[in-house]
Order: structure tokens, then sequence, then C-alpha cells
């Protein structure tokens, strides 16, 4: 931590090395994080040089360098809702990505769950996606959330709600697909 | 376990599937971008928050701004109607230098980009897109000039507040700071307005009005006129259609400010909020109307199965331009093969492609009538181009690269 605030406090001054160090430390989360909101590797690819490329040129206005993870999150996150509010093309032919490495943990989320999960989180808005992540995954909470985004916290708890309730909506109609395939 | 327990763990285990390790090209992609990148000063920061910046400096980078504006302003003449070709810029992003003052007759675009929302820019004598409202933030959207080339109305959403429909405010040549123009928009009467469009004398806006929220969602969405003097809004027109995304817009004025064109989308793929991931099938027919300011005689001019959009009305009445819809940009790029520009009469008849594409979309008349602008891309490049209503000589103006989309080109009527 000492040395990426050491790190941070260089590419303030202008150090573009001290810069590239910095992302070769902190990348691997920022791009988990870029991958789970946007559900594609290429994507969350360009997403991550973006807010690098971002991160690198507001830098001077951080004030804590303490706070550089919670910030780039916020920055990360941020361009994630952006490219997908902007995502045109590769919309009008959704189509569910595997998750890719290791499936693990089938014993508690069914392959079928995983597709109705992942056809459910591509339905939320960006936004609700932003929220989703920032607190299943990067363990935020959501006065933490409301913080980093500068969003209401009632906000941030209506987006969460509504996105709890579109994912359930999506399995339970899993479960009636399943349950009326089996006794057809 | 509660419902939401239960959800909450499976989207928990859901999550930690999927890579966890950046590419190592990452690193050398950001590497050689920074290289090219300044970093910020604290322009994006109120001076009194963090005086990075003396006082001095910027005095004296604005007056040495201010005085190379001028050499460029008496150098470049007023020549041609539109700014003359320049060479492409690497890049429409702004570089955190002050913007220079745009100029009479120069040209105002929209951007869609993948890190910010839209942004309202002007091209600038050195063909850079430079913002116009760097200070408004948040998303800036369907500009439009008043004829006089005084005032420029758009639709925003303030960067402090982003949970905000958008609503109507005006701003000058300059960027001067905002003001509101969506005086009679009140929920839940009214959400959200958007695309505004000044009548000829300047009095009255036409504009696209998000209606009678229910639910969180507007239900309905209808163009109203707003009476400048008194700041009353006046429904003309509805979409008559169940509320969804896009379904009507793009309304401009017969010069004679007695008709107002719009174009309508019927049956667009997928609600608001939801318009990024939208039914894997193209939005349903849409077609230019014309309805009487006073919402009387309202009427389709085009056909149904020719996709149609963005209409706007010749400054001699003859002819009303329109490209493809919007909806179809938003959705797919810039990238429709079949994309093109046309002219029609408002009755409907002589249909004209002038532009057959590819890839051609949001046209606006110069103000004097001589040239139409739209946006082309080529290869690359995003290219403003200009071409006479007749089809022929047709000309680039400006050219952009990078991922940006650069929509509505609009050229200030000389004041």
């Amino acid at each position: 931590m000492d040395r990426d605030r050491a790190l941070v406090e260089a590419a303030q001054r202008g150090d573009q090395s001290a810069f590239v160090d910095l992302v070769r430390s902190t990348g691997d989360r920022f791009f988990a994080l870029a991958y789970r909101m946007l559900r594609d590797v290429d994507r969350a690819e360009d997403a991550l040089q973006d807010a690098l490329v971002i991160a690198w040129r507001d830098l001077r206005t951080l004030r804590d360098p303490d706070r550089f993870d919670a910030w780039m999150h916020r920055v990360v996150t941020n361009v994630c809702i952006s490219q997908a509010t902007r995502e045109r093309r590769r919309t009008a032919n959704l189509r569910v990505l595997p998750a890719e490495g290791p499936a693990g943990r089938d014993d508690f989320v069914s392959l079928g769950d995983r597709d109705q999960l992942d056809r459910a989180f591509k339905r939320l808005t960006p936004e609700e996606r932003g929220v989703i992540v920032l607190h299943h995954y990067a363990g935020y909470s959501l006065a933490e959330i409301a913080e980093t985004l500068g969003v209401p916290a009632g906000t941030i708890r209506s987006r969460l709600h509504h996105a709890h309730r579109a994912m359930r909506a999506a399995l339970d109609a899993e479960a009636r697909q399943v349950s009326g395939g089996r006794s057809a | 376990m509660t419902a939401d327990q239960q959800i909450s763990l499976l989207i928990e285990e859901w999550l930690e599937d999927g890579p966890v390790q950046m590419p190592e090209r990452v690193v050398d992609v950001v590497a050689a971008r920074i290289a090219r990148q300044r970093q910020r000063w604290s322009w994006r920061v109120g001076w009194g928050r963090s005086p990075r910046v003396e006082p001095w400096m910027a005095f004296v980078a604005v007056t040495a701004l201010t005085l190379a504006a001028i050499w460029a302003i008496a150098a470049g003449g007023r020549g041609p109607s539109v700014v003359p070709p320049v060479p492409p810029s690497t890049s429409p992003s702004p570089t955190g230098s002050p913007s220079p003052t745009v100029t009479s007759g120069q040209i105002v675009v929209e951007l869609a980009n993948t890190n910010i929302d839209n942004q309202i820019r002007f091209v600038a004598s050195d063909g850079r897109a430079l913002p116009l409202l760097p200070d408004f933030g948040g998303h800036q959207r369907t500009a439009a000039w008043r004829p006089d080339g005084r005032r420029l109305a758009f639709a925003g959403r303030p960067g402090n507040n982003q949970d905000a429909w958008m609503h109507l405010y005006e701003t000058d040549a300059q960027g001067s700071p905002p003001r509101l123009l969506s005086t009679d928009c009140v929920q839940p009467a009214c959400v959200e307005e958007t695309d505004p469009a000044y009548s000829p004398d300047g009095s009255r806006l036409v504009a696209v009005r998000l209606a009678d929220i229910r639910d969180g969602h507007p239900t309905r969405s209808v163009l109203v006129v707003y009476d400048l003097v008194t700041g009353r809004a006046t429904e003309i027109a509805n979409s008559s259609f169940a509320y969804a995304s896009f379904d009507i817009g793009h309304p401009r004025w017969s010069p004679d400010g007695r008709r107002i064109v719009f174009h309508l989308v019927k049956d667009p793929p997928t609600e608001r909020r939801r318009l990024i991931f939208p039914e894997p099938r193209p939005p349903g027919p849409s077609s230019i109307e014309v309805i009487g300011a006073d919402g009387s005689g309202r009427r389709q001019v085009t056909s149904d199965g020719f996709d149609s959009g963005d209409p706007d009305w010749s400054p001699d009445g003859s002819l009303i331009v329109f490209g493809p819809t919007s909806l179809h940009l938003w959705l797919y790029g810039l990238d429709q093969s079949d994309w093109r520009i046309s002219t029609i009469h408002p009755d409907g008849t002589g249909l004209n492609v002038i532009v057959a594409g590819p890839n051609a979309a949001t046209p606006s008349w110069t103000a004097n009538g001589a040239s139409v602008l739209f946006i082309q891309a080529s290869g690359s490049l995003q290219v403003i181009r200009a071409v006479a209503p007749d089809g022929s000589g047709v000309r680039d103006v400006a050219a952009f690269g990078g991922k940006d989309i650069v929509m509505y080109p609009i050229q200030q009527p000389t004041p």
C-alpha cells in the first residue's frame, strides 16, 4: 500500500513510468471489476484502458492518494456505465457469454441459474449493474457506493432493489420453465 | 433465509466466476496512450476550491487565446458559408485548454463517446471539436440555434444531478452559463423535455416532452410549443403509442412558423432505460410527419417503408431534408450502408435521395439554404460534409478520428 501511495504521488507529479508501475500493481482488480460489469473480456479491456487514461489525465484532482482505489473504482464504474450505455452494434445480437475459467461451485449456482443470471444482468441498466458489482463483488456498502458514485443513497438502494427483483424474476422464470418441461 | 438474502448469495457466487487478471497488453497500450495525453490541471474544479492555477495565469492565458482567436478570425475572413476543410483531427477530445470563442457561422456538433455522456461541442478553427459547455457537465443533447444565431437551445442534465431527467436550456455561442427554458415542466405531468427548436421569429420553442409519469416511467411522449414570453407550454401532438423510447422527435419549424415537421418511430424496440438492451430486431417503421403549430392538420409525409428521421425544413420552405432515424444511430453506430440523405416536398411529393450513402446521417440546412450539412463515416474517420440541395458538390468540412461518434452538425446563423 505504501508503495502504491508513493506511485500515486509520483504519478501526480507527472511521472509516467510511476503511473505505468501503478497500473501493473493495481490493474488486475480494476480489470476484474470491469469484466463483471460488462461480461466481456474485450469490452472490459477497452473500458479499463479508457479508465486508466482518464485516471492519468485527472490524477492531480485526487487529493488523498490513499483513496486511489476508491477513486479508480468510480472511474472504472463510470466508464463501464458509459460504455454499456453507448454500446450499439453488439447489443443488436445479444448472446450469453460463457463465464471464463473454471466454473466451480456449480453445486450452488447451477448452469441454468448462471445463464439466467447472465441474461437478467444484461437486461439491467448500466447503473444497476454498477451497483450490483460494487456491492456484491467489490464489497461496498450502499453508503460507500453512494459516496463513490456521487449518487444519493436512496437511489442506490432503489437500484439494488430493482436489480435484485429483476434477477430473482429471471431465476423464477427459469424454475417455472424447468418444472413445466419436466411435467410435460 | 429471505428471498433477498438468497438472491444476494447467488449473485455473489455467480460474480466470483470470471477472469481476475488484467491482460498484459493493457499496460503497453495505456503507456502509449498516456505518452500523448497531458495531465489535466484543475480546470474541472472551481477556482475557489482548488487554486492550483493562479488567477493571473488564467488572465494571461485567456488574453493570449483571445488575441489568437481575433487573429484567426481576421486571417480567415468570413469567406464561404461553412468552415473550410481541415485536416483530420486525431481526436475530437478536449485538451483541457480553455475553449476559444465560437465565431460566427461555425458549426456545433453533438458528440457521444465511451467516457462521458453526450456533449455539445463546436468545431474550432484548428479542426478540433471542443466542449461548448465544459462546466455544465452531465448530458448535453439535441442542440438547435435560434435563427438569429445569438442563442443555442439544448436538452441537458447537469453533471451535479445525475438522476435528473433532461430539461431544456439556453446558452449562447460563447457557452455562457445556461438558462433553464423548461419553465412549464413539473412532474407528474411533465417528466423530461428534449429536442428543442426555436420558431423563425425566436418567440416560441417546440420540444419533445415525456409526460405523465407512472411507476417511475413516463407513459406518453408529446410535442409541446413553449411561448418564450410567458413560459407556458402547449401540447400539440401525442405519439399515440404506449410510451417508448425515441418514438417522436426532432421537430423543426417551417420558415413561416405555421407548421412543424418531426419524425415518428413506430414500435421502437424497447422502453427507455432499456435502450441498450433491445430485442434483437430493428425498430418498426419510421416516418416524417407535418403538423400545424396549433396542433391541426397532422399528416404523414414519407411512407412507412422508408427509414426516415431527423427532418429539417429548408429556409425557403420548399423542401424537407431527412436522414435515417436517430434510433438506428444510437443502436448501431454510424456504419449502416443504406443510410442516405433525402429531400422531399412538404406535401410528400418529389422524394429525392441526395446522398446515396453509405453511412450518412443527421442532416441540417445551413442558414442560407445553400447547403445541407451531414455526418458520414469514411473509413476510420467521421466526416462532416456539405452538399447542395440537389445532391451535387459534396465536400468535406471537418473530419474526426477516434471512437467517438460525432453527429448533428448545425451551423450557426450569422447574427
